[in-house]
């Protein structure tokens, strides 16, 4: 018997100096979280990525989310709780469990 | 550009959360008066964000250089009446040109209570469906208590020539009784056949015999 879940994407995030660095990146791959904080110009702390696959010749990773986003269109974002994505309000970020499947950022400093 | 939408200049912090995502670019709302201060997003990007308000509702556009761009609205609830409201003003300013419903675009807040009507109404509609077939079985019974000429030789009735949809009797041999009527929920002219086995009265003895 195997477990089923359901998985949403592809998304994906792009290699950024402060928020994908190498290791950011090396974080995120290891416990399988990634996670978000809240917008320099207000509002609350969310886990933001691009939709769609990883396009060709961009540094950074492709995943599947185990919750769906909640906004729509070619930016999506996970600021709500609820199972897989987990509010937590003492180091104020949201963690989101995803699934890596493929990343093309260089994970050497 | 609209009267009916205030812009904030130089406004540069907004305390709000995306709460929906519109096919609009920068230009077009600019077009509406909107202005925009470039901000730190703390994801190395530097969004455009422009705060307007709308009928006393304050809302937020953040531009990423793309075709779309995302409203922000204050509030925990993402798809909520105030995505509805907002949406709703924006299309009267005539910002937003939108042929499908804006509840469709805020979310499914609004459908979940509409989806709740509907499934109260089916079952409504259930149980009239089940009243009405039971009223059927009470006129089925009927046949034993219908004026099918008894004391005459059974013969062969041409099927009658009532409207369709209507209860009646054809074809009604002295031993039992074959009924037509209308299918519930089906067009009318569609007909099922039901077999009553139970005997009506023998005929009469004529003179002859």
């Amino acid at each position: 018997m195997y477990e089923q879940r359901t998985v949403y994407g592809p998304f994906h995030r792009r290699e950024a100096p402060a928020g994908q660095d190498t290791e950011t990146l090396v974080k995120q791959v290891l416990s399988g979280e990634l996670w978000g904080r809240a917008p320099r110009f207000g509002g609350a702390p969310s886990v933001k990525a691009y939709r769609f696959a990883l396009p060709d010749g961009i540094s950074g990773f492709e995943f599947w989310s185990f919750a769906e986003p909640d906004s729509d269109g070619p930016r999506v974002s996970w600021r709500l709780s609820k199972p897989f994505v987990f509010v937590d309000t003492a180091e104020e970020v949201v963690k989101l469990k995803l699934a890596f499947v493929k990343v093309t950022q260089d994970l050497h400093p | 550009m609209s009267d009916a939408i205030t812009w904030h200049s130089g406004v540069d912090h907004f305390d709000a959360n995306p709460t929906a995502t519109v096919a609009l670019d920068r230009a077009r709302w600019e077009t509406f008066g909107a202005r925009f201060v470039e901000v730190d997003d703390g994801d190395d990007e530097t969004p455009g964000l422009a705060v307007g308000q709308v009928d006393g509702l304050d809302f937020g556009v953040l531009d990423y250089g793309e075709t779309e761009t995302f409203l922000l609205l204050s509030g925990e609830v993402v798809a909520g009446p105030a995505t509805v409201r907002l949406l709703e003003l924006l299309q009267e300013a005539g910002v937003l040109e939108v042929e499908r419903d804006v509840t469709d675009l805020a979310g499914a807040q609004r459908l979940e209570a509409d989806a709740e009507v509907r499934a109260r109404l089916a079952e409504v509609e259930d149980r009239l469906t089940r009243l009405e077939v039971e009223s059927h079985q009470v006129v089925i019974s009927a046949p034993f208590a219908w004026p099918v000429v008894l004391g005459e030789r059974p013969r062969q009735q041409e099927r009658s020539s009532e409207p369709a949809g209507q209860l009646r009797l054809v074809n009604v041999p002295v031993e039992r009784s074959e009924i037509i009527w209308p299918l519930h929920g089906l067009p009318l002219g569609t007909f099922t056949r039901r077999r009553l086995l139970e005997p009506v009265a023998p005929p009469a003895k004529s003179d002859e015999d």
